[in-house]
């Protein structure tokens, strides 16, 4: 396939605006969409460096596609930036089980392609993840360590981290990032995806989920290459013991 | 009304230098010192002197001036007004020497605040330079650097911008009145204003390819040296014409020869005509070298511009000075060297990466890793014990044949029965006598499984005499020591066990 110099040059021009900012728009955008050969070299471009290109609206993000990419953000940073200090890595687990029960949420458990939800509030948000690790705990220790080398997730080690918190911690009046709490902590996932504008905050403690993650989560968390299991592993569970974690649920909350 | 600050401040700095010309006179002026008659000496006025001394060297070509010359001309000139001595007068002139070109090698400088740019800022200034030297007679000759020259014009009411024109202008005007020896001095200042415009293109040159930085810099030297290219062609131009002026004023006294007067100036003015054609061609080729300048030189320092952070940057003073002299933190210093990673990218977070392959923690492997180790020593420990508690039951089973039957031994009957029965080598072991001590210090000893567990070294021991006795005592046999062996002694004991009532 042959691509003339200028086409090229507009290529790479977009490419290295990408590379700087992770996102482009309106001229790029529109000559990107345009041009076949510009769109495919892009693509290349972005391939090279493990990265996808995800057009959400007038934007065009460039998205890490794996963490061994060199555009992609180390675990130090995020705990630098995002946690609070002494942080480990078992933070940042579950930040992520955290992010994808919010997805999750959205979706009705990763069943239809297009959100079935506009928002959720907060006090949802920890509810539901109450739920799933409830759920993920009730299979034991034992059975949790096979699970561990299955899915190459630290199951025990991210329920033992939420066991070890409190919902909230009542003598403190603002539930914020700042103090040791479940609440807390998902005040900092929260802070942490608006950063990476995947959610929106709308106030209220309402968030809902950008352009960018519908996109991303419509692509890629549907697919069995990508989520590897893990959503059938939490939400697969969660039909057979549905009514008895509500009542679980209901007391914790009490 | 309102004033424009923007016009007042302009060129602040260069008015600047131009005032700090004047620093090392002032210096010069502070120096207190009398002379033999006790009055004040004048260094203020000997500097000047001493600049006019240097400057009139350099228009007669004479290079060799030193402080020894210098010395001279101030005790010529002072002509008794000075109280001192000719050896005064070289002492003098080494200090004015030395005020006009520091010693140190660092050059004159003067700190301020310069209220165009905002900032405080450093004009650099040299008003003498190192001429020739005579290694021979160890002696240095200086003339006038730029600096200097520019200090004596300004002590005239032109600037050095307009010498040239100016100078061309006296010429003229000489020549018409025919004053053709200060018109050939005339041409010789132009001469040394040729030169000194001459070295100071040199100079920006060098400082082109040198400092232009960025593009601010870049800007400030294309201005300068246009500015100078302008006034290269003007002064050509008057050049021009003051060629055709003097030629037509030898023509008309070639023609007007009527006495040997006429004759003189004549000659006098080819003269003047051949030394203003040199100053001439010598400008001209100025000419071409500001034009080079201009072009080739600015033109490829621009370029440079974009390599110029790896060509002159001074890494030495702009990161190992910086991140050794305060010495900066660890994490400063790292945003210091950052520029020198990589170019920048934009890190974002993968949403993917929720779903990421985790490093599962390993607890069970953790903990073995330091159980491994803990229990080889364990290993050994218990291997250890073991064999000692062994080794004490069978001592235990010996003293219970020693004993036969009866329910009291002293230690010095099991060390005899020891001795007679082939057991003299555990006699001598330091296990036999631990044995003994450990019972003096258990004693009295429960012998239940309560015990057995909690005493190590004497389980088997306990075991061995559990089942037929429930409780061992020794009692001391005061001042009576046995000998075991050669080696050591010990306090004789009784060793006592009872017996197990099964009726009750």
């Amino acid at each position: 396939m042959g691509y003339d110099n200028n086409q090229v040059t507009k290529a790479f021009k977009i490419y290295s605006k990408l590379a700087a900012g992770s996102v482009a728009y309106e001229e790029d955008l529109k000559q990107y969409l345009a041009d076949d050969n510009i769109r495919a070299l892009v693509d290349q471009f972005v391939d090279q460096v493990d990265c996808v290109l995800v057009v959400a609206g007038d934007l065009i993000y460039m998205i890490p596609k794996a963490s061994s990419s060199m555009f992609h953000i180390s675990n130090e940073t995020i705990k630098k930036d995002y946690l609070p200090t002494n942080a480990k890595n078992s933070d940042i687990y579950l930040m992520y089980v955290a992010t994808i029960v919010l997805f999750g949420e959205f979706y009705d458990g990763y069943q239809s392609m297009n959100p079935t939800r506009d928002f959720i509030t907060m006090e949802e948000w920890l509810s539901q993840l109450n739920q799933r690790i409830f759920s993920i705990n009730e299979h034991g220790t034992e059975k949790l360590k096979e699970l561990e080398k299955k899915y190459q997730y630290n199951w025990i080690d991210i329920i033992e981290k939420w066991e070890a918190l409190d919902d909230l911690k009542e003598h403190v009046k603002k539930q914020q990032a700042n103090v040791a709490s479940r609440l807390s902590s998902l005040y900092i996932t929260k802070r942490f995806l608006e950063k990476q504008e995947l959610i929106n905050d709308l106030g209220n403690d309402e968030i809902e989920l950008t352009q960018k993650a519908k996109i991303i989560v419509q692509r890629y968390y549907m697919e069995y290459d990508f989520n590897r299991g893990i959503l059938d592993f939490i939400y697969g569970l969660e039909e057979e013991r549905e009514d008895e974690d509500a009542i679980d649920i209901q007391d914790t909350l009490n | 009304m309102d004033l424009d600050i923007k016009t007042i401040t302009e060129n602040y700095r260069e008015r600047v230098q131009r005032i700090a010309l004047f620093d090392c006179l002032y210096k010069l002026q502070s120096k207190k010192r009398k002379d033999n008659s006790q009055k004040e000496v004048d260094f203020f006025g000997l500097g000047i002197l001493t600049l006019l001394f240097f400057f009139e060297n350099m228009l007669i070509r004479n290079n060799k001036t030193g402080s020894e010359e210098l010395a001279d001309f101030l005790y010529n000139v002072n002509d008794g007004e000075i109280d001192l001595d000719k050896e005064g007068f070289e002492k003098i002139a080494r200090e004015i020497i030395e005020i006009f070109r520091p010693p140190r090698g660092t050059r004159n400088s003067r700190s301020f605040y310069n209220w165009q740019d905002r900032q405080q800022q450093t004009v650099e200034y040299s008003i003498l330079q190192a001429g020739r030297s005579d290694i021979k007679t160890n002696k240095q000759y200086y003339k006038l650097d730029d600096d200097g020259l520019e200090l004596i014009f300004a002590t005239k009411e032109y600037f050095s911008e307009f010498q040239l024109s100016i100078s061309q202008l006296l010429l003229r005007k000489q020549l018409e009145k025919g004053e053709f020896v200060s018109a050939l001095r005339q041409i010789d200042e132009m001469r040394i204003a040729v030169e000194t415009l001459e070295e100071r293109i040199v100079k920006i040159k060098q400082e082109v390819q040198r400092n232009i930085l960025d593009e601010k810099t870049y800007k400030r030297y294309k201005e300068l040296v246009e500015d100078i290219n302008n006034r290269l062609t003007r002064e050509s131009d008057e050049f021009e014409e003051l060629r055709g002026f003097v030629k037509e004023a030898r023509d008309t006294l070639f023609y007007g020869i009527k006495n040997e007067k006429d004759e003189r100036a004549y000659k006098f003015m080819v003269k003047i005509q051949q030394q203003l054609e040199q100053v001439h061609s010598f400008h001209t080729v100025l000419l071409q070298k500001s034009v080079e300048l201009k072009t080739t030189t600015l033109q490829s320092a621009q370029e440079s511009l974009y390599y110029v952070g790896v060509d002159s940057f001074n890494f030495k003073q702009e990161l190992v000075s910086r991140m050794f002299s305060s010495p900066l933190p660890l994490e400063s210093s790292k945003t210091l060297a950052k520029p020198f990673l990589y170019l920048q990218h934009n890190k974002t977070w993968s949403p993917l990466s929720v779903f990421a392959p985790q490093r599962i923690t390993n607890r069970e492997q953790e903990n073995k890793t330091v159980e491994f180790m803990n229990m080889k020593a364990e290993d050994e420990r218990q291997k250890e014990l073991k064999a000692q508690q062994q080794n004490l039951r069978f001592i235990g089973e010996i003293v219970l044949k020693a004993m036969d039957g009866e329910n009291e031994i002293t230690l010095a009957e099991v060390v005899d029965y020891m001795a007679k029965n082939n057991y003299e080598n555990i006699l001598s072991q330091p296990l036999f006598a631990h044995f003994f001590i450990m019972l003096h210090q258990k004693s009295p000893l429960a012998l239940d499984n309560n015990s057995h567990e909690k005493e190590k070294m004497l389980k088997e021991v306990i075991a061995l005499l559990k089942t037929r006795y429930q409780r061992l005592s020794v009692r001391e046999i005061p001042k009576k020591l046995i000998t075991v062996r050669d080696r050591f002694k010990m306090q004789d004991m009784a060793i006592r066990l009872e017996e197990r009532n099964f009726g009750l």
